[in-house]
């Protein structure tokens, strides 16, 4: 085996151990998504039913609707906890563990990604397995479908957020900015309701919200789940993705 | 062995942290590097370690001259920085497996060296407790355990007994002197602290980015002496 397979080993059951001992983090990342679910939806569900559109065959009650937005938000609240604790870990000095290995940054970097898209994808199984059991209807086969998607988007949400990590400094900062980050991320989206009805209530709102990221890789989850994909958008997330990865190293910087 | 640094500078903005410093570190021995603060040792400490691109000068590694230090080139140092970098969460133990891993180590290889620094640092009784359940000083002796599990040829330190007591300080200083006999590692000490240096020691004084001494450490009180006399002109 490579050296470099060892390295991703080592930061992989690093993050998976913090994962597990850090019991209230998992809590916080089911809790939030599960209230938005059962308790917002089930309140609207009745009210806020969406009429057919895209990928969805019929009239789509609301807690079915917000799944794919509730699994982005899983990942985006993941990718920014853990790009959180590289900032944490910069700031403590633990990061020069990291990078004075003798392995190329770039892989560094691209295997604390994947140990953090891991850790969310995880997170939003257990998640979905919870409006499971809740009974909200939710495709078996779009699961199983909607897991490399799903690993995808996390990926690219724990790469923003390295991004975010490597322009900031401090950690007072790095919380502002996170929520100037994750709450329009979130809000201006097709997550909680879909564009079109934004749309109806103001267009400048509709267009701010197409042009969000996160809009597309919640879409892009919520096609996979009923078996469709969007080769264009895929391929911008993907070709995004890799480009950034590329970059990250260059804009990261251990020592700030 | 051996290691040099030619007419390396290094700015922060409008701050001159290194100016033209030319040094040479043998295997064997222990350097220590003084100065008062904002002379240039952890930047210098920084750019070994690549956590910083060099901006002027280069490196010679055994020979081998360079303008940046790679990745691969790390494999050959092993760092104990100012802050210590020890995941409060996992035991020693585990701490000392993540760093082995990152150093491409497999299963067998990381536990054999893990049982070999353990004895050489004398840290058995320690590695299966939590950094949080161990003193400052028994921190370090993990941090140190864990710059030597690939068995670097040179060894960094940047004042690494900070905020130690005096027992803890004299045990890392013994540590860190039998090392140099038993596995003729090469290391650069960066430090305040002089009752931790011996006479034989080599000294560099630095201050505003350069070199204003070269010798050796001498007695405890010759050594401050040393230091006194010279680096006042520079306060």
């Amino acid at each position: 085996m490579p050296k470099s397979y060892y390295a991703f080993r080592a930061i992989i059951d690093r993050e998976f151990a913090r994962f597990i001992q850090q019991r209230t983090r998992l809590l916080s990342a089911l809790v939030r998504p599960l209230f938005w679910l059962l308790v917002f939806a089930a309140g609207f569900k009745s009210t806020l039913g969406i009429a057919i559109q895209a990928p969805y065959a019929t009239y789509t009650p609301y807690d079915v609707y917000i799944i794919p937005g509730l699994i982005g938000m899983v990942c985006l609240f993941n990718g920014m906890q853990s790009s959180l604790a590289m900032a944490y870990d910069r700031e403590a000095g633990s990061m020069k563990v990291l990078m004075t290995a003798p392995i190329s940054r770039r892989q560094l970097l691209v295997f604390k990604l994947l140990a953090a898209a891991s850790v969310s994808t995880i997170q939003a199984y257990l998640m979905l397995l919870i409006a499971l059991l809740f009974g909200v209807d939710i495709p078996l086969n779009g699961l199983l479908v909607a897991l490399p998607i799903i690993f995808i988007v996390a990926y690219a949400l724990a790469l923003i957020g390295l991004l975010l990590a490597s322009t900031v400094t401090g950690m007072e900062n790095f919380s502002g900015v996170m929520n100037f980050v994750i709450f329009p991320a979130l809000f201006l989206s097709s997550s909680l309701y879909p564009l079109w009805q934004l749309e109806e209530s103001s267009e400048l709102l509709y267009w701010i919200s197409l042009s969000n990221p996160f809009t597309h890789l919640v879409e892009s989850i919520r096609f996979a789940l009923y078996l469709q994909f969007q080769p264009w958008v895929l391929g911008g997330i993907l070709s995004g993705a890799v480009l950034l990865s590329y970059l990250a190293p260059v804009v990261y910087k251990p020592n700030a | 062995m051996y290691l040099g640094i030619d007419h390396l500078s290094h700015r922060y903005g409008e701050h001159q942290a290194l100016n033209d410093l030319s040094l040479s570190f043998n295997a064997g021995e222990v350097t220590a590097l003084l100065g008062p603060n904002g002379a240039g040792k952890s930047t210098l400490i920084k750019l070994l370690a690549g956590l910083l691109p060099c901006q002027q000068g280069e490196f010679d590694i055994e020979g081998r001259k360079k303008n940046s230090i790679e990745p691969r080139d790390l494999a050959l140092f092993g760092f104990v920085f100012q802050e210590p970098a020890l995941d409060m969460m996992r035991s020693a133990k585990a701490n000392l497996h993540y760093a082995a891993g990152l150093h491409g180590m497999n299963r067998k290889t990381r536990d054999s060296r893990i049982n070999w620094v353990s004895e050489l640092l004398n840290i058995q009784d320690l590695i299966d407790r939590k950094p949080s359940a161990l003193s400052g000083g028994e921190r370090r002796r993990i941090e140190i355990a864990r710059a030597l599990l690939h068995k670097p040829r040179w060894l960094l330190l940047d004042e690494p007994s900070v905020g130690l007591d005096i027992d803890s300080r004299l045990q890392l200083s013994e540590d860190i002197h039998r090392l140099v006999k038993q596995e003729n590692i090469g290391i650069l000490w960066c430090t305040h602290i002089t009752d931790e240096l011996r006479p034989e020691d080599k000294l560099l004084i630095l201050a505003k980015g350069e070199v204003c001494h070269r010798g050796v450490c001498g007695s405890p009180d010759e050594l401050v002496q040393t230091y006194q006399r010279i680096t006042k002109p520079h306060a």
